[in-house]
């Protein structure tokens, strides 16, 4: 019964040449089995986590010390937290660079960035909740960086009503993290799929093939990605610990002090000047637009398209900056945000 | 999906109700009575090293003396908010990288200000240090 409803998740019938895992390397489905493991270990984290200034530190050293499982259940959650983010990037950048991302597809698209937004948010709200060192200023510099926008301040508001870190924008950070965020971004992957079985499958790829039932060849796909997607994450919980600092102290800033990873490249860009947060605004906003951008529309799927070749090199070039300033703001910063080598 | 005729009811229905509803929760979710502290600081002026700068990490502020002239600068950057810390030379910014002077003038960016100077009184060797602008 259970098997008969998942398989409800997804398109009757499927186009054979849309299987070839060479068109969408299953990136989504791994990204629904990354957000099911969230799901997973959160839900066990949950029966330890205390969301109180001043207990919330103590109680993940408890949960890491006297808890069997505990510390690999913290790295699993942490991990997956990273590939997720990492799946849905590559995930959108597929779509882009196949071409499947026009009129037909323009709703999902919409759902799609939604839940990047989310898993974002939801990542950045889980930084907090250790209530350690690296929680706390990670938090304090994404919440600066909120301040430069537009209504900022009122946004900041809402999320940090005391303190960043004290009893109220700790719990708000604890309710928005394993309730509100994770069921929005629940709701809104069933959409996504709901929306592509509605349109009977995904833009066709490549020529010619005609419809094949889902059962079996999809399902297998789709059993296989969820098998070895949670295999690795599983495996690389056991080989990489989570890290837990001092417990947060708000008169010792790390230094330099950096934000979240994948807010790292804002973080790079309004070293330079403040007014560049608009650069990373527009880049939000032109991916958010992409399927109204005039490129043309394309009747088969495949990667690299002729037509969409300057779209791909833009795309890529963003991508490159975007990466490159985070590898800067990882390995190139020192002491006070000075220069270092990575060597 | 509502069919058009009934579109511009549904869509004034959900303006209505996503008004109503975020301005109820706007309220519910900032309330009143939280202030941030803004108790004075006190520090002896002995303490205060001649041509150095007492820096007070737990209360955002240090106290620089210069000669005969002492300056209570607020630690908080002008740039983006980060605590700066107390350099040889002066102030720097771990977040961004801001360089300031002991006086607070920026030397480099991205900061564009100088820091924030606060009102300090001196009485009997007493410093008290007020969160407003001096």
């Amino acid at each position: 019964m259970v098997t008969a409803l998942l398989k409800h998740l997804f398109p009757r019938r499927v186009l054979e040449t849309n299987l070839r895992i060479t068109y969408t390397f299953g990136l989504g489905g791994l990204a629904l089995t990354t957000l099911l493991l969230l799901f997973g270990s959160g839900l066990l984290l949950l029966f330890y986590y205390s969301p109180s200034p001043e207990r919330a530190h103590g109680s993940i050293q408890f949960l890491e010390i006297d808890v069997w499982g505990g510390g690999y259940l913290r790295s699993l959650h942490r991990l997956s937290s990273h590939a997720l983010l990492v799946l849905i990037a590559l995930h959108a950048l597929r779509v882009i660079l196949t071409g499947a991302f026009k009129r037909k597809q323009r709703l999902n698209w919409i759902v799609g960035c939604v839940l990047l937004f989310l898993a974002v948010f939801t990542a950045y709200t889980g930084y907090l909740l250790p209530a350690d060192q690296l929680a706390y200023w990670a938090t304090q510099t994404g919440m600066e960086l909120l301040r430069t926008l537009p209504l900022g301040d009122a946004f900041r508001s809402l999320l940090v009503p005391d303190t960043v870190g004290g009893p109220l924008s700790l719990l708000r950070f604890y309710a928005l993290h394993v309730v509100v965020l994770p069921g929005a971004m629940f709701a809104l992957s069933m959409l996504h799929f709901f929306i592509i079985r509605r349109q009977r499958g995904l833009l066709p790829y490549a020529e010619e093939g005609g419809y094949v039932n889902s059962s079996p060849r999809l399902f297998r796909l789709v059993t296989w990605g969820f098998v070895v997607g949670s295999a690795v994450l599983l495996l690389a919980a056991a080989l990489i610990p989570a890290p837990l600092e001092l417990p947060a102290d708000p008169a010792h800033a790390p230094n330099p002090a950096k934000s979240a990873w994948f807010l790292l490249w804002i973080q790079e860009l309004v070293a330079y000047s403040s007014s560049a947060i608009y650069v990373a605004l527009l880049l939000i906003a032109m991916f958010v637009a992409l399927p109204w951008l005039p490129v043309p529309e394309l009747e088969r799927a495949s990667w690299f398209p002729r037509e969409h070749r300057r779209l791909a090199i833009l795309v890529l070039a963003a991508c490159g900056l975007v990466l490159a300033l985070t590898a800067v703001g990882l390995f190139m910063r020192g002491p006070n945000w000075g220069f270092v080598s990575p060597f | 999906m509502a069919k058009p005729a009934q579109s511009r009811r549904s869509a004034l229905e959900a303006l209505t109700l996503s008004l109503v509803g975020g301005f109820g929760l706007w309220r519910f979710l900032t309330p009143r009575g939280i202030r941030s502290a803004r108790e004075a600081i006190v520090v002896a002026a002995a303490d205060v090293p001649a041509d150095g700068a007492l820096v007070l990490p737990q209360k955002r502020c240090a106290v620089v003396r210069t000669g005969n002239t002492i300056l209570a600068l607020d630690l908080v950057c002008p740039h983006l908010g980060c605590t700066v810390n107390a350099t040889a030379q002066g102030f720097a910014c771990p977040c961004h990288g801001s360089r300031f002077k002991s006086d607070g003038q920026v030397v480099a960016g991205p900061a564009t200000r100088a820091m924030t100077r606060l009102a300090v009184e001196e009485r009997d060797g007493i410093l008290s240090i007020s969160r407003e602008e001096g």
